[in-house]
């Protein structure tokens, strides 16, 4: 076995400090579904772990009127089961309830598939449907970024060396807008060969005054289809297909195995748009 | 596995060949590259540390440039191992003028063996693209600063 | 047999509260003193040369004891046993030497090319990084049409190509059918490679006691004793100071049927460290070095008429058997053969099979062995036959149905079926499916631009294996039934259930038969020190021929107890019966005596009838006469979403008929899991080799297993027509929902996606495959 360091703080300042460190030697634990697995492959060796598990206050999930919380550290299925979000933000729990299997929503949590950004998990569609700022703790204090800035390429994220993820927030949506999320699993894995998530706000007349599509599963990193919301904005759900086809615009690379070519993610991605987006204009209206 | 890409060069095709085949610059820009040291000829002894998301590993291994036709073309042999598995990738580099910059096409074949070749299967692709993606947007990052102090 | 008290209830299993409460023990629970845990290093490459292996670091790491290469132990080991490899049944084969660790060349993706016994089983992993092989890659091939293109690398080189064998069965007048033909409907047919994966992946722990000169033996295996036998040939010494444990042994699916490498490695370890050790392989080395299923690529030809009447069948195929051969593997084809004429009466067919040796791992039985295959092909032609010339796929079936009086019925393969009533569990099925109203609604979704299929599957399969006549050393079956002085009825059976469920089915049979409490009784199986010689589980023949050894023995014990009853209660034999568990004279039950009471007379010895002997323990071995052959029907009804191509199993409609029944919820429990792993290989599983002969599905990250959320309710019911091969009249039902599902599947969604035109698949039915051919019209 090759032996490695494990630390468990109990505290995010302790936490913080032992990010940084051990820098690039360290490896952050939160609900263990990638790490521990490469691990036990022997396809990771980090020298030293750093759990999270223990540190306080990381694994609260709030509903306010104004915002949402998601602690780093919230299980998938803390979202999935929380009392008040199905009717605050039912795109959440939805999109919860379709990752892997109870097991793993009993123990894998949202920050961890957030900073680990595998470029077909659910989360990072459902997090740029709602424009998520994604709180970061480093050396130089706190920042937030916008999930559309977040996810950058094949599992990298705008996460710097010595930063930690802290937690989720999200604006609670208003009375007048809905989400879905619609994917097709991957047979083995039940990783999204695509996945989209789309959220609609609608004005007085049923049009959509606002449209965020995240898209999952088919380009090396999670993506907002601009050329879709722009397309249906001012639009009423007559325009979904339309808008729908755009749903990879400017997509230069495709995820590609066995499971599944390149173009048939891109055209899920374009059903699964269309769908998206027509379910979360009835749930608005 | 195929693998084929094209990238730009913010130089000139002279330029750009002369950066491309230059073993200290290859160690620079190559990701995770430890070690790159001339062995004999056109053939370099490699070390990586490479590795995409969790999974990490150290693999040794040579790199050999050959059928060297500056400024157009020339071959690129990768055959590194370490305990995570092994790579083995041949590729033909192309090079032609696109304005002011140059275009960088490559084409070729990819051998991935061992545990990574077993688990790792979805990453193979967009792996290999990210990694070639890196190494050609650094010489251009390269090409640029150089340009930049003239 | 008549449905009494406990046969033919719904008894849960009793193997049960064990395994749910963690309290079972495997091969990995076993914890001796002063264990090694062994560490096995496995080749990366598919085809290389070794032209070295320096251990120095490996030996030199603190914890390690040894570390064994292949040429430390080519000269104490013997090769990996094939038992079908007779020229006379195998034109031309080729018997390479299969070591335990390679040597001079490696041949697949984790052959074992050296084992490491350290303290701790991490330290025995690390030391394997620290063990140097330099490997001189050479081509690799990955299919039996790679192996036999010209030009391509020979796999082992004492021959000049890869072909492996070949295999031919041929039954009637396969010309004149064929002349007499008016078409000939011709398809490729292919069956994918598979891995069985059971839930416990294999493992062995091995323990030689010196004084004893004794080699314990662990191993998650379903065949103990015919892995007694080998492993003491393998490591030359005497069966009898070798004993083979099966403890509770999790899945197999046909993977433990089967003698590796690790199993005589490890034993040979233990001698020669003087310590035991353990192996418990993980589930990356299971997907690379245990056996796989199918694999087998061919043309089928049927000959037939314009009505749908089939006259003739041609198969002509490739089996990709990869590198070596493990136990069975060149017989797992025939058993295609055998069963090619399916549920039909045409008796001109004719197989002709060549098998290639690959870089991969060999297949061998995997559920269903050599049957799917047969199976799938024929059901999936019926439907093409139906394609072709625009009849009811049921019509067709139905006119070449063999006939309820036609039984026992001899196929073109020369085979006995030996009962039958394939209408009945057609129509059955057909009324729960409510068939005529599925076909108008599938007609009103069709309008609305949307594709339901309904696919059937009417199987006969081929069980009970033996007779030793077709079985040579594993056709019979033994049990050993004895009671002890205070009633106690123990069991020992030469079979080795390993989720098969037979503690309760058989303890249901001997519960009526002896007439004594179910909790009282005892199966032992699995352990070669207590149990007689037997052959094990597999080809669902635990019950059909094991259970028959059973209840031979049982009636010895019977009419030994019934004799002493008479005799106790002064009357004769054949007037004693059992009431309420109590043996009494016909009429006066209130002097009845229970087992209990009559075992401590035969134990006590003292009031036994003149020339009796004293104790109460009787054998029996049993051959039986022939196969068993259930059949039965299956429907299943799919929506094929027209966007994606994704396919959602909307019913599920099993008829089965496994002759009599002894436990219903053990058979529906068969059943289950049998359609789940036929589904699996008609929408989800496929093993795949890249070119370089890397296995890319080597873990269940890309290798896609059934799940429940794939399935809805399942339909089930049987039909029940005797077996006439043994006294119980069962038949089988271990593979019978495998075998019956994938050609269900299969029809469904290509009837499904009839308006595009579709005629065949191949399997798995992956969105991305439907998708594109709807677009393509």
């Amino acid at each position: 076995m090759t032996p490695f360091d494990y630390h468990a703080p109990k505290t995010l300042r302790s936490a913080m400090r032992l990010v940084q460190e051990f820098g690039d030697d360290a490896k952050v634990l939160a609900g263990g579904h990638s790490l521990i697995p490469s691990m036990k492959l022997r396809l990771a060796a980090p020298s030293v772990v750093i759990d999270l598990g223990g540190v306080a206050g990381l694994k609260r999930v709030t509903a306010g009127n104004e915002t949402i919380t998601i602690g780093a550290l919230a299980t998938h299925y803390a979202v999935e089961s929380h009392r008040l979000l199905p009717s605050k933000c039912s795109l959440l729990p939805e999109t919860a309830a379709e990752i892997g299997d109870a097991q793993v929503r009993n123990r894998g949590t949202v920050g961890g598939s957030i900073a680990h950004a595998d470029p077909a998990a659910d989360w990072p569609a459902t997090m740029l449907a709602l424009d998520a700022q994604i709180d970061i703790a480093g050396p130089d204090g706190e920042r937030a970024v916008a999930a559309s800035d977040f996810f950058v390429d094949l599992f990298i994220t705008d996460l710097q060396p010595g930063e930690v993820l802290t937690g989720i927030r999200i604006a609670t949506p208003p009375e007048n807008s809905g989400g879905a999320y619609v994917k097709m699993r991957q047979s083995a894995s039940g990783f999204a060969l695509a996945g989209v998530a789309a959220h609609v706000t609608l004005d007085d007349a049923g049009n959509c005054a606002s449209v965020a599509v995240g898209v999952t599963g088919v380009a090396p990193a999670a993506y907002r289809a601009d050329a879709v919301e722009d397309a249906l904005v001012g639009q009423g759900i007559d325009a979904v297909a339309d808008a729908a086809a755009h749903a990879t615009d400017g997509v230069e690379e495709f995820q590609e195995d066995h499971h599944a070519s390149g173009d048939y993610r891109a055209h899920l991605a374009r059903v699964f748009a269309q769908r998206a987006l027509s379910q979360a204009i009835e749930r608005a209206a | 596995m195929k693998l084929t890409g094209t990238h730009t060069i913010g130089a000139t095709v002279e330029r750009a060949f002369e950066l491309l085949i230059d073993p200290e610059v290859l160690a620079r820009c190559m990701p995770g590259c430890d070690k790159l040291e001339h062995r004999s000829d056109g053939v370099y002894d490699m070390a990586v540390s490479a590795g995409i998301g969790p999974v990490r590993g150290k693999y040794t291994g040579s790199v050999t440039l050959s059928d060297i036709q500056p400024p157009e073309r020339y071959t690129m042999v990768v055959d590194i191992k370490g305990t995570t598995g092994f790579v083995k990738g041949e590729g033909i580099v192309e090079l032609a003028p696109d304005g002011e910059n140059t275009r960088i096409t490559f084409e070729g074949d990819v051998q991935i063996g061992g545990p990574i070749a077993a688990v790792g299967q979805r990453m193979h692709a967009s792996a290999a693209r990210l990694m070639t993606r890196q190494l050609f947007g650094a010489i251009d990052a390269e090409a640029r600063a150089s340009e930049d102090e003239i | 047999m008549p449905v009494s008290k406990s046969v033919g209830a719904r008894i849960k299993r009793r193997e049960d509260p064990r395994l749910i409460q963690g309290l079972a023990h495997y091969v990995d629970d076993i914890k001796l003193p002063n264990l090694l845990h062994v560490a096995i290093l496995r080749s990366p490459y598919a085809h290389a040369r070794i032209n070295g292996i320096n251990t120095d670091a490996a030996q030199n790491l603190s914890g390690v004891k040894s570390v064994v290469t292949g040429d430390d132990v080519k000269d104490v080991i013997g090769g990996i046993p094939c038992a079908a490899t007779d020229p006379e049944g195998f034109p031309g084969i080729k018997v390479p030497h299969h070591p335990v660790l390679a040597t001079g060349k490696v041949r697949f993706v984790g052959e074992p090319i050296a084992a490491v016994a350290a303290t701790d089983a991490y330290i025995a992993q690390d030391a394997l990084d620290l063990i140097e092989v330099d490997y001189e890659p050479l081509d690799a091939i990955n299919s039996a049409d790679a192996a036999f293109a010209d030009g391509a690398p020979v796999i082992h080189e004492d021959w000049d190509d890869n072909m492996a064998f070949t295999w031919s069965i041929a039954g009637g007048d396969v010309d004149a059918a064929f002349a007499e033909a008016d078409q000939v409907v011709s398809q490729r047919i292919d069956h994918q490679r598979l891995v069985p994966n059971p839930m416990e992946t294999r493992g062995v722990v091995a323990q030689y006691l010196p004084g004893k000169d004794q080699l314990n033996l662990w191993s998650s295996t379903q065949i103990p004793h015919l892995l007694r036998t080998q492993i003491s040939v393998m490591l030359s010494m005497a069966e009898n100071h070798v004993r083979v444990i099966a403890p509770e042994v999790g899945g197999g699916f046909g993977c433990k049927l089967n003698v590796y490498a690790e199993e005589a490695l490890l034993g040979h370890m233990a001698k020669y460290l003087g310590q035991p050790v353990k192996w418990i392989e993980g589930r990356r080395e299971n997907f690379l070095h245990t056996i796989h299923g199918r694999d087998q690529t061919g043309d089928v030809e049927l000959a037939v008429k314009n009505d749908g009447t089939i006259l003739g069948l041609k198969y002509t195929v490739s089996a990709d058997v990869g590198a070596y051969y493990q136990l069975l593997t060149p017989a797992i084809p025939t058993l295609t053969g055998l069963m090619l004429c399916g549920s039909y009466t045409f008796k001109n067919v004719e197989m002709n099979l060549k098998a290639a040796f690959t870089n991969k791992m060999a297949t061998d039985a995997y559920r269903g062995a050599g049957r799917p295959e047969a199976t799938y092909l024929i059901e999936r032609m019926i439907d093409v036959v139906a394609h072709d010339l625009d009849l009811d796929p049921l019509e067709v079936r139905r006119k070449n149905f063999i006939g309820k009086d036609a039984f026992p019925y001899e196929t073109g393969t020369a085979v006995a079926y030996d009962s039958g009533d394939y209408t009945a569990a057609l129509d059955k099925a057909l009324k729960i499916a409510d068939y005529e109203a599925l076909r108008e609604q599938q007609a009103e979704l069709r309008e609305e631009g949307r594709y339901l299929g309904i696919g059937f599957s009417t199987y006969v399969e081929i069980c009970g294996m033996g007779p030793s006549a077709a079985m040579p050393a594993g056709g019979w079956e033994s049990s050993t039934v004895r009671v002890d002085p205070t009633g106690k009825v123990t069991v020992l059976t030469g079979v080795s259930p390993h989720g098969q469920g037979q503690e309760t089915t058989f303890a249901q049979l001997i519960a009526d038969g002896l007439g004594v409490d179910i909790d009282d009784i005892r199966i032992i199986h699995g352990d070669t020190d207590t149990v007689q010689y037997g052959i094990g589980t597999f080809g669902s023949r635990a019950t059909a021929v094991g259970g028959t050894a059973m209840v031979h023995a049982m009636g010895k014990v019977k009419d030994k107890v019934v004799d002493i009853a008479a005799h106790l209660l002064e009357s004769n034999p054949q007037d004693i019966v059992i009431e309420d568990n109590k043996y009494c004279v016909r009429g006066a039950p209130e002097s009845g005596l229970t087992l209990g009471e009559i075992a401590m007379v035969a134990h006590v010895g003292v009031e036994l009838p003149e020339g009796t002997e004293p104790g109460l323990a009787e054998s029996h071995f049993f051959e039986p006469p022939n196969f068993t052959y259930p059949f039965g029907t299956h429907i299943a009804v799919v929506e094929v979403d027209a966007d994606t191509g994704e396919v959602e199993i909307q019913r599920y409609i099993a008829v089965d008929d496994c002759g009599n029944i002894i436990n219903p919820l053990i058979v529906e429990g068969q059943v289950h899991g049998g359609i789940a792993q036929g589904v699996g290989q008609a929408l989800y599983e496929e093993a795949i080799y890249d070119e370089s002969g890397q296995m890319i599905t080597g873990s269940f990250m890309d290798y896609a297993l059934p799940k429940a959320h794939n399935f809805p309710r399942f339909e089930l019911a049987n039909t029940v027509t005797p077996s006439p091969v043994n006294p119980m009249g069962v038949k089988g039902v271990g593979e019978a929902g495998t075998i019956g599902s994938t050609p269900a599947i299969a029809n469904a969604v290509i009837d499904a996606l009839k308006p595009f035109g579709v005629r065949h698949i191949d399997l798995p039915l992956r969105p991305e495959k439907l998708w594109k051919l709807m677009q393509e019209t």
